[in-house]
């Protein structure tokens, strides 16, 4: 199978992510911070480790302020039902994924307002947008780093820097970013910052983390037993504590590590540009296809290895379909953000969504482009 | 409350305990002193002194300003450090 489907989640990872986690199962998958046997402080060693990796990729001030959470998703959750109350207004845009999106709208439904910024046709938030829909109650920024349908990534400098200067706090999903594109908590004034393991880290599924800025006082999310504290029938109020209630997923944890070890190795940016340099080859041979629509910013600048396509008046479904029985496995339909659909017009359409990864090679893209082609001949003969 | 370390005084080979507010913080702390302070254990709090399931570092009197240093350092927050008395 030629795997082009990394924005969803990575594969394959690198070697030492699955010897990582066999080893650890099978040598000292001990309950971190429940005991102070061998192996229960390896484990926990293994998961302060692996926060001190993510706090140095992240330039992260202090490991402790990172939270382990079993995806994305509930970084998002945590961080903004944490936060806002009825009565408070967010701001966020049109390019979110649902995990932002029903999060936002869930409150609405309980007296929170909220403002969804468009992006243009390229898939750009304007921060001067943002900074026009700033109220008084305005008590939150959620911004996606990078789009998980069109590859868009947004200036959150600019748009931390309006949040900022505002006393408004910033969160970022960098749930396709992470592991792929440079992220300064400091310099980007990031407060929140939700992020998978399973994607551009390389980690296990079932992975994934929140930053919390010191100061920032978030609600419970789940309570719970922590090791800490346990004579107390109050949730402890400390971090990470306060968020890790029940035994964390160690193994995948360990995993992580090594993902992250990986990209410490390899490099970031190389990592990056070898995802820019296939989607540039792939987007360069579309052009010469007539039947190919390709949606947003179709430059390499600001944009990473997602891109978004159709086949001329063919249903998107069925091209996945087609696609998986010649063994390319990709995306179609939605990708679970369907506002972005209205702006780049693809309603009731959908796109087939290739996003290559950093073991994907050009001979890949040749594959999928012959397929595509022979795929066009076929049905437009019908 | 952390016990102040008197530079001068001679080395008695007692060892302490350090009680911080959580196991992360232990094991943050337990993992910045590896490889500075040998013989550092990580063992379960006396009950005695906190009856929170908490988890504490024993270590040697040589460690003890080094201990205090990057409890400091790392602004993490310690319930105190004890002598063992056996």
């Amino acid at each position: 199978m030629i795997y082009l489907d990394n924005a969803a989640t990575s594969f394959p990872k690198p070697s030492e992510v699955y010897e990582a986690v066999i080893d650890c199962m099978k040598t000292y998958a001990a309950n971190p911070g429940r005991g102070s046997h061998s192996m229960a402080v390896k484990s926990a060693l293994k998961v302060m480790e692996t926060r001190e990796k993510l706090g140095e990729l992240f330039n992260v001030p202090s490991p402790l302020n990172i939270i382990f959470t079993s995806n994305a998703t509930e970084g998002i959750n945590i961080g903004i039902k944490g936060v806002v109350k009825a009565g408070d207004h967010v701001i966020s845009t049109n390019i979110e994924h649902n995990s932002v999106l029903r999060t936002v709208y869930s409150l609405y439904k309980k007296g929170v307002e909220y403002t969804l910024v468009k992006v243009n046709k390229g898939g750009f938030i304007n921060p001067e947008s943002i900074k026009r829909e700033v109220k008084p109650n305005t008590i939150l920024i959620v911004v996606n780093h990078t789009s998980n349908v069109i590859g868009t990534i947004q200036p959150i400098r600019d748009i931390g820097k309006i949040a900022a200067d505002a006393g408004i706090l910033f969160m970022v999903d960098a749930s396709q970013s992470a592991g792929i594109i440079p992220i300064d908590v400091v310099d980007d004034h990031i407060d929140l910052l939700a992020f998978s393991g399973h994607k551009g880290l390389l980690g296990p599924q079932g992975t994934g983390g929140l930053y919390i800025r010191e100061g920032i006082v978030l609600d419970d999310f789940k309570t719970g037993g922590t090791g800490s504290n346990s004579s107390s029938m109050e949730q402890p109020f400390f971090l990470p504590d306060k968020f890790e209630s029940g035994t964390l997923n160690t193994p995948g944890i360990a995993g992580l590590c090594e993902g992250v070890k990986f990209i410490e190795r390899t490099g970031i940016v190389n990592i990056y540009k070898h995802e820019i340099d296939l989607s540039d080859y792939l987007i360069s041979e579309f052009k010469k296809l007539s039947f190919i629509e390709t949606y947003g910013n179709i430059t390499s600048k600001d944009r990473c290895g997602v891109i978004s396509f159709n086949i001329k008046e063919m249903d998107s479904s069925k091209i996945g379909y087609i696609l998986n029985k010649s063994n390319i496995a990709v995306r179609t339909g939605y990708h679970c953000a369907p506002l972005i659909h209205e702006t780049i017009g693809t309603v009731n359409r959908g796109t087939i969504r290739v996003s290559p990864g950093y073991f994907n090679t050009f001979i890949d893209i040749d594959n999928l482009l012959e397929t595509i082609i022979k795929i066009y001949r076929k049905e437009s003969l019908k | 409350m952390i016990i102040k370390q008197d530079k001068n005084k001679q080395n008695d080979g007692s060892e302490y305990i350090a009680i911080l507010k959580s196991y992360n913080q232990t094991m943050y702390l337990f993992k910045q002193l590896e490889g500075r302070c040998h013989n550092i254990e990580f063992v379960s709090t006396p009950c005695k002194i906190d009856d929170a399931c908490s988890q504490s570092l024993l270590f040697k009197e040589e460690c003890k300003q080094i201990v205090i240093d990057e409890i400091e350092k790392g602004k993490l927050d310690a319930k105190g450090i004890y002598k063992v008395i056996r």
